[in-house]
């Protein structure tokens, strides 16, 4: 059953984190945000920037939702969704969890702790990877509660696990 | 240390916990319901840096810095509008969900002061309602935006009088928070008792080991079946239910108390609930009738699995099916159904004098007192029981689920004690609604006139009677429709099995019947080659006719205006599909059915007092309404006091849509007294009188020895008509219905908004899933309607006088919900040409996966 929603934008599905290029580590994630800035580049509005960890965000009070970011994305991560869903896996890596954590410190280990604790039944698994479906999602935050890594964001900035 | 700044009071403080429970506990603001605390029912919103939130899932630690707003610090102004808008758009019934649609509604009239529908419902989304169907909270937020930008209107003056669309009395108090439900209630010295329940649908105790949980430091008592003072059984009708599992018994659901816990805090008490050691012996369960029904299954009751069998007949309907010209027979299924009332089951007990005193939030204080007595060895008026507010019932709140419970335990701590379900242990716990599987045969001349239908009903009754045996017999009394003929036959049984109980749901079985009998119709339509609506208003019941249960109908019928009311929307559609449906008001078949109430003067006021729980229809309005029609006198000279076993005479329970009728027609006999006694003195000169009215509903048994049985009092009887459009999605739906005398235009059509949408999950959404015995749904998962997914429902009231008690109005809770399910497939099944036969339907747009 598809919803009217008021209002859509693009959202970056990726944070980038401190290791986001090769580094002594090793940690190379390479599903993730690269940082090409094709998305900035393709925005008329000028929504959207390269963020402190490399990573592309948009800013969702100036984005209309038209999609020519998403088009520009080498990567793929880049996703339409209602602008009122606040609380998304800000991930793509679909590694398993060994290789996924070792990528990066923001990724999604697939671990199932937010599928387990939605009321819903809004959150799957799907190829190693948390994806929360909008239709089902009724923005109560237990999965950004419970997350062990961090990934699940409020993407309001109201709740947030490290204040 | 967290600093948190709510309703502009800064806090600091070392504990962490979730924001629900700081504003609740800490802040002590009741306005923030706690209706799951899992993050599905939105009851608990609260407005962070002005943006709506659950407040069950974050840490305070997690908002730290933040400013928090709750209702309680809105201004003057907004609380204001907010109770005026919501009063007058009948936006309130229960209102356990209102504080967290006022929340969201802010939210949203902050940032767009002029918001169309779609963008009210948007705002919405995330919040449940299970009475109103929404539509009028949508009213109530547009008419809340209109007074914030363009200032209030004058208030209407309203006379109070039948037929005026006042504002629910309670509105103030719920939309603002401050009403009392029983979690609300601020108790000293007050302790938490929880039970341990089931590990197994069906398993043998062998032991219980207390030991560990008494030594845990804060635990105040493990109380166990050798504890009860009085009789181990509770029940409504049939007292069968355990309050706890003695050691040696079988367990016979899930959702049974093995044994009681109190302890100071919460917290303490969900620790020692894990050190109760209990042993079983596994058995295998019961899972459906049919196993049930087997002659070696397991016997669940000393008296064998078989918990009702009803069998209706006159006439003689096999023969009039074998000379009928067009004869239909098909099997229907209809599945279990979850209440989902909004505020969870929660009971205060305390001692009282040699007694026990208990708050509960239940369909019948006296109920309660009922069942609670015998087990706690004392005499009926020593149990005194009061209604708070009441979150919303639909029949799930007719069982005693955690009063006994409390009741038991305020006994033997000799201190208060709350028990309170978690919302996954309500899903277990309160009896659900019937699935049926029925098998109907429905024989019609050329002409469509019906000659005669034969039915048979199998109901899983699950673990204890509850209401199944009434509901059994409701379902096989309605499963001939509200129509005109003779021949009429059915066999209907209910079995128990390991499941959840079956109890009353709105519609009390005849939602399921009722779904069969219109298929068939809407079936045997196109064989005759009428259209569905022709055939029911060829066979429709009119004044005067008789029923196939014998009973003749009196001057208040207006099936046939319903279906007018209905034919040129129905005509006009080309997807569109519809159903009849009767159902009676009161008791009925020749049980004692009486109708109590007190009118006191005092101070000048005229207090109205009855023992008839309010659970969200809005009795105390029908009541206020009633009394200031009969005695002239104006709203701010009355007083309505909540139920309660004290000083309001029994009035029976809220159930079978009967409170309007039967308590109605109770207080408009005291008002009558009142007005006799004010005929030779004034109103102070009555100071201190009471003026007490009873009306019995005086009816004949089920197969009474008599020509024309009366069965029930009065039947309210409806059309409702389901419009799609081409994609499949759902236009609307026009819901004409015969209430007698509409009381409040404004609550009948809130009750009928609501009942459809409730039946509009029924069709299309709703599950309550069972793997061997164990509940697998949450309360998020049900599949209930949210307030962006509704379509437009359309209330036409059709008033016919006739009925000579209650100034003629009808019951509506239970009939709005009954006729939707099957005027929903019927357009399906003109969409798609698919007859379904089970519910939910299939190859809807609304299907989930």
């Amino acid at each position: 059953m598809k919803n009217k929603v008021p209002r859509f934008v693009a959202r970056v599905y990726c944070k980038g984190c401190e290791h986001s290029q090769p580094d002594a580590e090793g940690k190379d994630c390479t599903y993730g945000c690269i940082g090409c800035g094709g998305c900035v580049e393709s925005c008329k509005l000028h929504a959207i920037t390269i963020g402190e960890h490399g990573a592309a965000v948009v800013d969702e009070k100036k984005c209309v939702g038209c999609g020519l970011c998403i088009k520009a994305c080498p990567q793929d991560i880049i996703h339409k969704v209602a602008a009122d869903h606040s609380f998304q896996p800000l991930c793509s890596n679909r590694d398993a969890a060994a290789a996924a954590k070792k990528a990066c410190d923001n990724s999604c280990i697939g671990c199932r702790i937010c599928e387990k604790n939605c009321p819903m039944g809004a959150i799957t698994i799907e190829g190693n990877h948390a994806v929360i479906d909008e239709e089902l999602c009724t923005d109560c935050g237990f999965c950004l509660v419970k997350c062990p890594r961090g990934v699940i964001e409020d993407v309001r900035g109201l709740i947030c696990k490290n204040r | 240390m967290i600093e948190i700044c709510v309703n502009g009071t800064e806090y600091q403080v070392e504990k962490d916990q979730t924001l629900l429970r700081f504003l609740r506990d800490v802040c002590k603001l009741k306005s923030v319901k706690d209706g799951c605390s899992e993050g599905a029912c939105g009851t608990c919103h609260v407005l962070i840096d002005g943006v709506p939130q659950k407040a069950c899932g974050p840490m305070i630690s997690m908002v730290q810095g933040k400013e928090i707003l709750t209702i309680e610090g809105f201004t003057e102004r907004e609380k204001e509008i907010y109770v005026r808008a919501f009063g007058e758009a009948g936006a309130v019934q229960c209102g356990f969900c209102i504080p967290g649609m006022v929340i969201c509604a802010k939210g949203l009239l902050d940032v767009n002061p002029k918001p169309g529908r779609e963008e009210i419902a948007w705002a919405l989304r995330n919040n449940i309602c299970r009475c109103t169907g929404y539509k009028k909270i949508f009213d109530a937020v547009e008419l809340a935006a209109k007074y914030l930008r363009e200032g209030e209107s004058e208030e209407s003056a309203y006379s109070w009088r039948l037929g005026e669309r006042v504002p629910r009395i309670d509105v103030r108090e719920k939309v603002l928070g401050y009403g009392e439900y029983v979690d609300d209630m601020e108790v000293k010295d007050l302790a938490y008792g929880s039970a341990v329940r089931a590990a197994h649908p069906r398993a043998r105790v062998l032991s219980i080991d207390k030991s560990k949980a008494l030594a845990m430091p804060g635990v105040l008592a493990v109380i166990t079946a050798e504890d009860i003072p009085g009789t181990l059984e509770v029940g409504h009708i049939v007292r069968d239910w355990d309050t706890l599992i003695p050691v040696g018994k079988c367990t016979r659901y899930l959702g049974d108390a093995i044994a009681i816990v109190v302890a100071e805090t919460p917290e303490l008490l969900e620790k020692a609930k894990k050190l109760v050691k209990v042993e079983y012996e596994v058995l295998q369960p019961v899972t459906n009738p049919y196993e049930a029904m087997k002659e070696d299954a397991p016997k669940l009751h000393e008296k064998g699995n078989l918990l009702a069998h009803k069998h209706v007949s006159r006439g003689n309907a096999k023969e009039a099916i074998e000379n009928a010209s067009h004869v239909l027979k098909q099997k229907f299924a209809t599945p279990w159904t979850e209440h989902a009332f909004l505020e969870p089951e929660c009971a205060i007990a305390m001692p009282d004098d040699d007694g026990v005193l208990i708050y509960s939030t239940d369909q019948g204080v006296y109920a309660t007192q009922h069942e609670c007595a015998p087990m706690l060895g004392l005499p009926n008026e020593k149990v005194r029981v009061i209604n708070k507010l009441v979150g919303g019932g639909f029949g799930g709140k007719e069982d005693m689920t955690v009063q006994h419970h409390a009741g038991l335990a305020a006994m033997i701590v000799k201190r208060p004690v709350k028990v309170k379900l978690t919302r996954a242990e309500s899903m277990i716990i309160h009896p659900k609604r019937h699935p049926m599987d029925m098998e109907f045969t429905l024989g019609c001349n050329d002409k469509g006139e019906i000659q005669g239908v034969m039915a048979e009903v199998i109901a899983d009754t699950g673990a204890y009677a509850s209401l199944g045996g009434p509901v059994l017999e409701r379902a096989c009394t309605h499963a001939a429709g509200p129509y005109h003929y003779e021949n009429f036959e059915i066999d209907g049984k209910a079995y128990y099995t390991n499941n959840p109980p079956a109890g009353a749901f709105r519609g009390f079985g005849v939602t399921q019947t009722c779904f069969a009998i219109e298929m068939l119709l809407t079936k045997m339509a196109e064989v005759v080659g009428i259209s569905p609506w022709e055939i029911r208003y060829r066979n429709a019941i009119r004044p005067g006719e008789v029923l196939p249960n014998g009973q003749i109908v009196d001057n208040a019928t207006a099936l046939v205006e319903t279906l007018e009311a209905v034919r040129d929307v129905y005509e006009a559609h080309p997807y569109a599909g519809l159903a009849c449906a009767m159902k009676n008001a009161g008791v009925g078949v020749g049980l004692p059915d009486y109708g109590r109430c007190i009118i006191g003067v005092k101070n000048g006021k005229l207090h109205i007092r009855s023992g008839a729980s309010c659970i969200g229809q809005g009795l105390g309005t029908v009541l206020v309404q009633m009394v200031a029609q009969t005695t002239g006198f104006a709203r701010d000279d009355m007083i309505y006091d909540a139920s309660n076993t004290i000083d309001a005479p029994d009035s029976g329970t809220t159930s079978g849509s009967r409170q309007t009728l039967i308590t109605g027609e109770a207080a408009r006999r005291a008002c009558e007294l009142l007005n006799q006694a004010l005929e030779s003195k004034t109103i102070e000169e009555l100071e201190g009188e009471e003026f007490y009215g009873e009306y019995l509903a005086a009816t004949d048994a089920l197969g009474a020895d008599v020509p024309n049985p009366v069965s029930h009092v009065a039947y309210g009887y409806a059309t409702q008509v389901c419009i799609l459009n081409e994609d499949g999605t759902i236009e609307k739906i026009v819901a004409a219905h015969d209430v007698g005398k509409a009381v409040n235009p404004l609550s009948i059509e809130g009750q009928i908004e609501g009942g459809v949408i409730m039946s509009l999950g029924f069709a299309l959404t709703e599950q309550y899933q069972l793997e061997e015995c164990v509940p697998k749904t949450k309360y998020g998962t049900i599949g209930l309607f949210r307030a962006h997914q509704v379509p437009q429902v359309e209330s036409i009231i059709v008033e016919r006088e006739g009925l000579n008690v209650a100034c003629g109005a009808k019951g509506i809770g239970e009939i709005t919900s009954i006729p939707t399910a099957p005027a929903i497939a019927g357009a399906y099944y003109r969409l798609n040409g698919k007859f379904q036969t089970t519910l939910p339907l299939t190859d809807t747009p609304y299907e989930r996966p």
